[in-house]
């Protein structure tokens, strides 16, 4: 018994000891701090994109988001075959839409399988919360993503500062808080997922890592718009590449791989199909992809023909596959093969475009060039690091850091011409910042390391050279800029991205908040009490909110797709309740919402945007005029001085039925508009043709319901 | 969890009773001729959308049989409104009711049997209190309203109290919700009085078995008339300590519907008289994590006050509710496990005691499901609810976590008022082994995860020879970087002893200066030709090296370059010596190629 107790008693002591003596290898050391690091931000990354949660509730924010999630409930409840071929009726109303064929569904797919797995290991969560936090998800992906595209780019420690930076990035946040369900969510993921993998594979020139980036890509065309990006900025980079001479078989193969594969893969995307081989946005990759064949073709020529005959060659190869491209593009454009650039897509090259020809596009306020002070209210510390960055990036010029400059550059432009792109130089001005930082900080900690090693010599401390002075002011400063810009991110983050923007928060007088939560008040009253197959006519941009919410079938939504009837619902609008009627009833439509801010001073209401409504009606039926809704001095007045086109409009009828007797600021007149700070023109307006059917706690949104025919005959 | 016989109460005890005699299978009708209402004090309550009626009867035996039960009778289409239906004796016993027929009773009437605690011997009195609630027997009259127009309702009954028996002498008061008798129209059947909203017909006398005299009211009632046509209740038990009640409403002003239009502005004025802001209702105190939403999220219109009953709670739909308009929310709250599962300490079964319906004051519910999900393993499940219902049901619920399901039983019953909002009870056994189920899940779930991690590292899926065994591709890169350093090593040191002899032979202390530079110029072929072949080499392991290392090749051969232009120069005979500042621009110039060439291999170096 002793002796059993004795051997216990050692093999314990040795345990213990081993465990005392227990050490991380240095090589797994670094990698253990990798993935803590890697892991705090992962949560870091999550976590601050729940002030949405926190502040107002688990719910899902803005419009478009709604008919994301709309779908991915029908998704959820229907299967892939029937989403696949979903016409969905509730849209649109008389044209509908065939949802299957113009969604990107990537964003619906991701979620849907997310719902999935968790209920398949039993962990019960409903599809609303899925949706809610899909995006926050997706931005820790993106970080972790992050870290390996500045992992090869630059360095492990690069990669790391990139992650840390783009985790809390305004930029990015704005678009990926709890409950912003939107494509750009998870599409920024799969972006920096694609470059990293291309810049991967062109820096190894394997075939692995070509067809992983092609299936990314794959990822990012079923998810965005946004893939024209990519399919356009890899062949700039075959294009810059081929002129910096840097040509090489890595590059052949990655770029022929990825564009066939990446083409054939976006091909099985319904909303995309043929568009990927025939319109212009896809045709520069079309034309780097013969070009770099062209190149390999003549650089193994030359290998074989003396210089001579080569020069001779090239002419006559350069002669003959120019012309043909020529006409063959000229033909194919004529013929309509090659469809020609989209509106949107113009708008890009040429920011006054969309201004002069398409006001649908200029009307929405994300399409907007970007100011000076969103850069900085986005970026912060950023804008400042990212020359630094180019710099560096510069000075050690090779494949992956052409790829950097060139991905950055552009996405500068591109942001610079609409606020919404600012997401996509977001990641581009992560990582070229941590290659500032992780450099600087790289050169100058080393100066601190130095004097440590030497410091074993007696009574040196006089002798320290002053670069450890500035080192030590260098890193604190760069220290303290980093602390300025996390101090930013989550102010920004709390107060200005965390609304869902469906609900309004304002602070009273004694500080206490109030929320206005007329919308859904409105579009419940709308499923509860109206007919399952009510049509509703309002302004487009609550089109995906009604049929998220109301589940109601609506004229116009937020998919722009016909203009046309946009315009019809906008001359509606605009013109006298008449003429309305008439448009309405051939509609069949049964009720009409609008949203009005003048009772609580919400300045985003319909009578702001209706100039918008008079341009658009009036882009398409010349009968509106918007001269008619204007003073005779250009001026847009609702008071007594406003046309009489104006004051008798469906919309300002709408709007500021029985207004005209209501309180809303001491000290003011009744009637009195709190947003444009006015006495209103018409307080008495009568209704004919409609009758308010139902309107909002603080008058946000009026719903009013089209009189049948038959009563006016009763009437008369 | 002490279970305590006393602790369950008496009154479910009595209701238990009731409850399985109640759904039993109509008895026969067994008509006694016999039994004579003495005395008859009917009162109808009016003032809420329920019709309550509370009878005093005084039952005389006046046969020469003794009686056991006697006859409840309503008119068939009173008796589909029926919802609650209760007979107390004189003391306050509960008395057995159930459903009687029979070929042989009259058509267009339904009987229930009632039986007497005691025998009833001939000429002898009992007397009993009958309590009966019923729902939408007022109807909307006019049938549309406008906002601002008050409810009026017709209300139709007998203006004597229907019985299968002689009556001899009774009365009928009835209260209404208004004292406004100007709106109010009645059938005049005297003796009849109204005052304040108080309505009396009778006493009136010697009335056969059997008679009916139409009688209708029409009066003012805004009182709201709120019902809940579909309530789903859920109630989930957790043994780890914990009952989740979740209720899921839609919910319908039962009003007149509103004719014309809904104005804002009016409402924010005077308001609707038949609309209904909010709903309250009392929760128990121990009620924690409130909440109330709908299929769109929150609802911030509520509010919860702690009193001294327990919780009260204030929701307002989204929307006032006119007549006709509905809303569907939803509301749940948690409750402590300890106050409503005891467990039996001989036994070892579980007893679950909730509530059975609503909490909202003055509801009537259309159509309830309460289901109760237990606990996954739970067995031996019994019911027993204190009224009838129409059907039990038992199913399986898979919840987060569950390996063969819940067991679960659904309560369907319909027409309910708040008088069966009662305790029912849900007895089950349940091994407390089965608590351990999830943790041991979860356990193993993450144990396989890290296994497969593991085995994933150490597994090698590569074809290639060369590839397979990732550490003598480390080792062999190694090896190269370290003959990589060596050979640089080796060259730059060239150039440094080179660049002191070309200092000499500035000097002219060096004559054989020209050999010098030939020996540098073989050797820097050399380590060419070794660098190739070590690029060569690392192609097979890291392209990102190779790049590199071909800078290096570059940058040393530019540095070759640029050296040898001056030395070359120099040895020539014609050329002159160079000056000092000269040198200085060369060395800075050369200096300039060193750094690069020193940075891209401390670059590639870094990792040794």
């Amino acid at each position: 018994g002793s002796f059993d107790g004795g051997r216990r008693r050692s093999t314990q002591m040795g345990f213990l000891q081993s465990v005392q003596n227990f050490r991380i290898p240095k090589k797994n050391e670094s990698v253990f701090l990798e993935i803590v690091i890697l892991g705090c931000i992962y949560v870091l990354a999550f976590a601050v994109r729940l002030f949405s949660i926190l502040r107002f509730e688990s719910v899902i924010h803005e419009f478009d988001p709604y008919f994301n999630f709309r779908t991915t409930k029908y998704l959820v409840s229907q299967g892939l075959y029937k989403f696949w071929n979903w016409f969905d009726d509730e849209s649109w109303y008389p044209l509908g839409r065939i949802i299957g064929g113009t969604v990107y569904p990537g964003l619906m797919y991701t979620s849907a399988i997310i719902f999935w797995i968790l209920n398949a290991i039993s962990l019960n969560v409903n599809i609303r919360n899925v949706c809610v936090l899909t995006a926050p998800f997706f931005a820790s992906n993106t970080a972790i993503v992050t870290y390996l595209f500045g992992k090869e780019i630059r360095d492990t420690e690069t990669g790391l500062v990139a992650a840390a930076l783009i985790s809390i990035v305004p930029g990015y946040i704005s678009r990926s808080v709890a409950g912003s369900f939107d494509n750009e969510g998870v599409a920024i993921f799969a972006l920096i997922l694609t470059f990293y993998l291309w810049v991967k594979s062109v820096n190894t020139g394997s075939l692995f890592w070509s067809l992983l980036c092609s299936l990314a890509y794959l990822y990012m065309a079923a998810a965005w718009g946004g893939y024209i990006f990519i399919i356009n900025i890899i062949p700039l980079y075959v294009l810059v590449m081929l002129a910096c001479g840097r040509f090489s078989q890595r590059l052949y193969v990655a770029y022929t791989s990825m564009y066939i594969l990446g083409t054939i893969f976006a091909m099985q995307i319904r909303f995309i199909g043929f568009q990927a081989v025939q319109s212009s946005e896809h045709m520069a990759a079309m034309g780097v992809f013969c070009l770099l064949q062209l190149v390999n073709f003549l650089s193994w020529m030359r290998t074989m023909l003396p210089g001579d005959h080569f020069r001779r060659l090239i002419k006559l190869v350069f002669t003959v596959v120019g012309s043909t491209t020529a006409v063959a593009v000229a033909i194919m454009t004529a013929t309509g093969y090659i469809s020609p650039w989209t509106g949107r897509f113009y708008s890009l090259l040429d920011p006054t475009y969309a201004k002069e020809h398409i006001p649908i596009i200029a009307s929405v306020s994300e399409h907007q060039p970007t100011t000076w002070s969103s850069f900085f209210f986005d970026l912060h510390l950023l804008v400042f690091l990212f020359p630094a960055g180019l710099y560096f990036c510069f000075r050690k010029l090779n494949d992956a850091n052409i790829f950097a400059i060139l991905y950055s550059v552009t996405s500068v432009y591109f942001a610079g011409v609409m606020v919404r792109l600012m997401l996509v130089l977001a990641p581009a001005a992560c990582v070229l910042s941590a290659v500032a930082v992780s450099s600087t900080l790289k050169t100058y900690m080393g100066h601190l390391k130095k004097p440590k090693a030497v410091a074993k010599k007696p009574k040196v401390d006089n002798t320290i050279p002053i670069q450890r002075e500035i080192a030590l002011v260098a890193i604190a400063g760069l220290t303290l800029l980093l602390c300025l810009y996390t101090f930013h991110c989550t102010w920004v983050t709390s107060e200005a991205y965390s609304s869902p923007s469906v609900v309004l928060a304002a602070k009273q007088g004694d500080g206490s908040r109030v929320i206005f939560d007329d919308f859904r008040e409105a579009y419940y009253w709308l499923k509860m009490n109206t007919a399952p197959d009510a049509k509703i006519m309002s302004w487009w941009d609550y089109g995906y909110q009604i049929t998220g919410m109301g589940n109601r079938t609506i004229i116009v939504d937020n998919n722009t797709w016909n203009n046309t009837h946009i315009a019809t619902v906008g001359r509606a609008m605009s013109s006298t309740e008449p003429d309305a009627y008439k448009i309405m009833r051939m509609l069949d439509v049964d009720y009409v919402l609008v949203v009005f801010g003048g009772l609580t001073g919400y300045a985003s209401d319909d009578i702001n945007k209706f100039l918008w409504m008079v341009r658009i009606g009036g882009g398409v039926y010349p009968v509106i005029k918007e001269a008619d809704y204007l003073t005779a001095n250009g001026e847009y007045r609702i008071d007594k001085e406003g046309t009489p086109a104006m004051l008798n409009s469906l919309m300002y009828k709408m709007c500021y039925y029985r207004f005209g007797k209501t309180m809303t600021e001491y000290g003011k007149p009744a009637g009195y508009d709190r947003v444009r700070q006015v006495e209103i023109g018409n307080k008495d307006v009568e209704l004919e043709y409609i009758e308010e059917a139902y309107t909002t706690e603080h008058w946000i949104v009026r719903i009013y319901k089209v009189k049948p025919e038959e009563n006016r005959w009763a009437a008369a | 969890w002490r279970f305590d016989i006393r602790g369950m109460g008496r009154t479910f005890f009595r209701h238990f009773v009731f409850c399985c005699i109640l759904s039993s299978l109509p008895a026969a009708l067994g008509f006694y001729e016999g039994l004579v209402n003495a005395d008859v004090n009917r009162k109808i309550d009016l003032t809420t959308q329920l019709t309550k009626v509370d009878v005093k009867i005084a039952l005389n035996n006046s046969g020469s049989q003794d009686a056991t039960s006697f006859l409840l009778a309503f008119s068939t289409s009173t008796e589909s409104h029926l919802s609650y239906l209760s007979v107390e004796d004189a003391v306050g016993n509960y008395l057995t009711v159930a459903k009687a027929s029979d070929e042989t009773a009259p058509s267009g009437f339904v009987f229930y049997r009632v039986g007497l605690n005691k025998t009833l011997k001939p000429e002898l009195k009992v007397s009993v209190a009958l309590y009966a609630v019923f729902t939408h027997r007022m109807v909307p009259y006019p049938a549309e309203i406008t906002q601002s127009e008050n409810h009026l309702v017709k209300f139709t009954d007998n203006h004597y109290f229907l019985s299968p028996y002689r009556t001899k002498k009774q009365k009928t008061t009835i209260k209404l919700s208004t004292d406004n008798d100007d709106t109010t129209t009645m059938t005049e059947f005297p003796p009849t009085d109204k005052k304040k909203g108080e309505i009396t017909y009778g006493p009136y006398s010697e009335i056969a078995p059997y008679t009916l005299s139409p009688m209708e009211l029409h009066f003012e009632n805004n009182r709201p008339f709120l019902a809940v046509t579909k309530l789903l209740k859920e109630i989930e038990v957790s043994h780890w300590g914990n009952i989740a009640v979740e209720e899921v409403y839609k919910m319908r002003n039962a009003a007149a519907k509103l004719k014309g239009s809904f104005s804002r502005y009016d409402y924010q004025f005077s308001g609707g008289p038949s609309a209904i802001k909010e709903v309250t209702g009392l929760l128990p105190e121990t009620a924690t994590d409130i909440y109330y939403r709908d299929s769109i999220g929150n609802i911030s219109t509520s509010n919860v006050l702690p009193t001294e009953k327990g919780v009260q709670i204030e929701m307002r739909p989204r929307f006032p509710l006119f007549g006709g308009w509905k809303t569907e929310f939803c509301f749940g709250y948690n409750l402590p496990i300890e106050n409503y599962v005891r467990v039996f300490r001989t036994s070892g079964a579980f007893a679950l005691r909730v509530p059975f319906s609503t909490h909202y004051d003055g509801v009537v519910v259309d159509d309830i499901a309460v289901k109760v999900i237990l606990p996954e393993g739970a067995r031996d499940i019994e019911v027993s609810v204190p009224f009838p219902v129409d059907a039990i049901e038992h199913g399986t619920y898979f919840g987060t976590l569950d390996f063969v399901g819940r067991p679960t039983v659904i309560i369907r019953k319909s027409n309910l008022v708040p008088e069966h909002t009662v305790d029912f009870q849900v007895t089950y056994r349940v091994s407390s082994l089965h608590l351990l189920r999830k943790p041991v899940l979860v356990s193993i779930g993450l144990l396989l995860l890290t296994a497969a991690v593991m085995a994933y590292v150490r597994m090698d899926v590569s074809i290639s020879k060369e590839e397979k065994d990732g550490k003598q591709a480390a080792a062999r890169v190694f090896e190269l970087l370290v003959s990589f350093q060596a050979n640089e090593k080796r060259r730059a040191e060239a150039y440094k002893t080179l660049d002191a002899q070309h200092a000499q032979f500035v000097l002219g202390k060096r004559p054989a200066f020209a050999d010098d530079t030939k020996r540098v110029k073989d050797l820097n072929k050399e380590c060419n030709d070794k660098l190739q072949d070590i690029i060569k080499d690392m192609k097979l392991w890291d392209a990102a090296k190779v790049a590199k290392m071909t800078e290096v090749a570059t940058a040393t051969q530019e540095r070759h370059n640029t050296v040898f232009a001056y030395y070359t120069a120099d040895l020539k005979a014609s050329a002159p010596k160079p000056s000092k500042d000269v040198l200085t621009e060369r060395h800075s110039k050369v200096e300039v190629i060193e750094t690069e060439i020193q940075d891209l291999v401390r670059d590639l170096t870094d990792d040794l």
